[in-house]
């Protein structure tokens, strides 16, 4: 791991030299960019280049913002072989007195981003003050925890890969609005923060580049898109218990993140905030008032998710030659995209109690979901992406008597299900995570089953990094592959397998449910075969539901691609 | 040949349903899986639950003994032993 310094200017040359010598008395590369500066600060910057000891100056035209040239630096950086780059400004408000403790931060969690957490002196302006904790209020909604307690400050030392993919993937704000995006965009991809208490004065005669109305229109306009990135990744964030990507805290056992166990609590508070946030804004303004507010949101990942829209108007093709009533328009896989913002609306509005029994349409006018799946008999549920399940789950794990074990593929699912028995305390759910079925728990669910408690696994996907085996069968049209393991699980667990779903219709839900067999029965001799029967019947029940609402199919990626492992999400 | 040995091959044929194959066709020494006797993971999963219902062991797939454990006859048995033990 090789770390530099990196020192975006614009206009700042009074204390440049002392910031720089600072920097290399730690014995850092520097890298100097000059933002496009006035003449002055421009004959400073020339004078300190000086590659032989270390110190690179690069100069851009035109002012480009912060967001412009600290990215500059990070490529030039990582061009020049460095892992990692210590951003500090050039105005002298970073107490460079710290720069060990974070490099020593950097080395132990090479992962993580390490920012400084200021601890400000009286010299801060009131406005900027409130200004900050504006940004905390919402960086906290943005990331649904208490994860990052300071977005603002610069000084940090930054993973250059991780930081030029989000630049290069995503784009960035390019001014005031960088910092605090740039961090929000690493946490979703699941790069830890790490604070280091600093001090940071605003020194008598220091040019600010805050420029007070634009500068903060900027700022409004970045929440808007990130708090429209957090809703979107909503469901991902639930499916894998409470975290907007797999956590990297493969930390080296000599190496334990500082008092990691405080700060998963801390998530879980701030999840379970966010959550409440979210279903007062349900309850108070209502259904319609959320979708208003979702309409644009929506029409943005629209008309940025190209792979989304493709698979969505490749699947509504297929959908309507298999006889459903639908044209494959752009305005119909508008409309697919905004059932899917609906979906994780109604999940969170399940989750709050907001969706109750009366909220089911049952067929045959039963009075409870239990009247037709019995509740003391163990069942497996095969399920999939496909209108709502989750609200079923929220309403029948109320029942005491009941109880449901989850299977999802992913991690810290077990941190979601605490959060879920915080909300919902009578709540008989058991998330489970199971990257790879072995005889644990398989051994774990059969004393389950036997105690006559359900289980329930999506049947649609494979699991990521799947050991997962596949098998061929038509749906819609064209084979497309499915996982094994619910299939070996269910044999396993020797006990009637149901195919179910449950799809919103109206303003209530439907159910439906279809037995695939008493108990599954899989021969040495033909394993393969059986499975592959056991998964045609399961496609083909499916695709008749979903041919009825073809709008309530969420697998928003090629369905029926050839070969790919990993294609959850 | 231990006689827990033995008993565990009838166990696995029993189990595992393998018609043609007899008590002495197994070696003790013999990998279970992929290549000795060419069971496949869900025979593993299958064996494992057997397993734990008859002779009462804990299996923890996590354990990245597990893999040693099912390797052979010969292994199964020793451990089997030693959860027995302990």
């Amino acid at each position: 791991m090789k770390i530099c310094a990196l020192i975006p200017t614009y206009n700042h040359h009074t204390v440049l030299a002392d910031v720089v010598a600072k920097a290399r008395s730690f014995d850092l590369s520097v890298f100097i960019i000059d933002d496009g500066s006035n003449a002055q600060t421009r004959q400073v910057v020339a004078n300190l280049h000086d590659p032989d000891h270390g110190v690179f100056c690069h100069r851009l035209a035109h002012n480009g913002g912060k967001g412009v040239a600290v990215m500059t630096g990070m490529k030039l950086a990582h061009q020049a072989g460095f892992t990692h780059a210590i951003q500090i400004d050039a105005d002298g408000q970073h107490d460079l007195d710290r720069i060990p403790e974070m490099l020593r931060a950097a080395r132990n969690a090479p992962d993580a981003l390490v920012t400084g957490l200021p601890v400000y002196d009286d010299s801060i302006p009131t406005g900027r003050k409130i200004g900050r904790w504006v940004t905390h209020f919402w960086v906290w909604i943005e990331t649904l925890s208490f994860a990052i307690r300071d977005s603002m400050c610069g000084f940090r030392v930054y993973p250059l890969a991780q930081s030029l993919a989000v630049w290069r993937s995503e784009g960035l704000g390019k001014k005031m609005d960088f910092d605090t995006e740039l961090m929000v965009r690493l946490y979703w991809r699941g790069v830890p923060v790490i604070h280091i208490p600093t001090k940071v004065t605003y020194p008598d005669g220091n040019i600010s580049n805050f420029r007070m109305w634009k500068d903060n229109v900027l700022i409004s306009a970045m929440h808007t898109r990130l708090v429209f990135g957090m809703i979107w990744r909503l469901p991902g964030y639930f499916r894998r218990g409470a975290t907007f990507a797999p956590r990297q805290r493969d930390f080296a056992p000599d190496n334990p993140p500082v008092s990691s166990e405080h700060w998963s609590e801390i998530d879980e508070r701030g999840m379970y905030l966010g959550m409440r946030f979210l279903g007062a804004v349900y309850r108070y303004f209502g259904r319609r008032f959320c979708l208003a507010v979702m309409m644009p949101i929506i029409f943005y990942f629209y008309l940025t998710g190209k792979n989304a829209r493709r698979a969505s108007h490749d699947f509504l093709i297929r959908a309507q030659k298999a006889g459903a009533n639908i044209t494959p328009t752009r305005m119909n896989v508008f409309r697919h995209f905004m059932r899917f913002g609906e979906s994780a609306l109604d999940k969170i509005a399940a989750w709050c109690g907001k969706l109750g029994e009366g909220n089911l349409d049952l067929p045959d006018d039963a009075e409870s979901l239990f009247d037709y799946l019995p509740r003391d008999q163990a069942v497996v549920l095969l399920v999939s992406h496909f209108g709502n399940m989750e609200l079923v789950r929220a309403i029948a794990s109320r029942d005491r008597d009941f109880r449901v074990n989850v299977l999802l593929h992913q991690k810290n699912a077990a941190r979601f299900g605490r959060v879920l028995r915080k909300f919902a305390p009578e709540s008989q759910v058991d998330l489970i995570e199971v990257t790879d079925i072995g005889p644990d728990t398989a051994i774990m669910l059969r004393e389950r089953v036997d105690r006559g408690e359900w289980v329930v696994i999506a049947a649609d996907r494979i699991a990521i990094g799947a050991r997962d085996k596949t098998v061929l069968t038509p749906f819609l049209g064209e084979d497309a592959q499915f996982p094994q393991g619910p299939f070996i699980l269910a044999y396993l667990l020797q006990c009637p397998v149901y195919a179910a779903a449950a799809w919103r219709s109206g303003k209530t839900f439907r159910i439906a449910w279809h037995k695939l067999a008493d108990q599954m029965i899989l021969p040495r001799a033909n394993r393969q075969a059986e499975i592959t029967k056991y998964a045609s019947a399961y496609a083909q029940w499916l695709e008749k539901i979903v041919v009825n609402e073809p709008l309530q199919w969420f697998n928003f990626y090629d369905f029926w691609a050839k070969k790919k492992a990993d294609n959850d999400q | 040949m231990t006689s827990l040995e033995t008993e565990l091959k009838a166990f696995i044929i029993e189990t595992l349903n393998l018609e043609d194959v007899q008590v002495d066709d197994i070696d003790s020494t013999e990998a279970l899986f992929v290549d000795g006797l060419g069971l496949d993971s869900i025979d593993a999963l299958e064996l494992g639950v057997a397993l734990q219902k008859k002779y009462d062991v804990r299996i923890d797939a996590k354990d990245e003994n597990v893999k040693t454990h099912f390797a052979s006859v010969r292994n199964l048995a020793t451990f089997i032993q030693s959860e027995k033990g302990a």
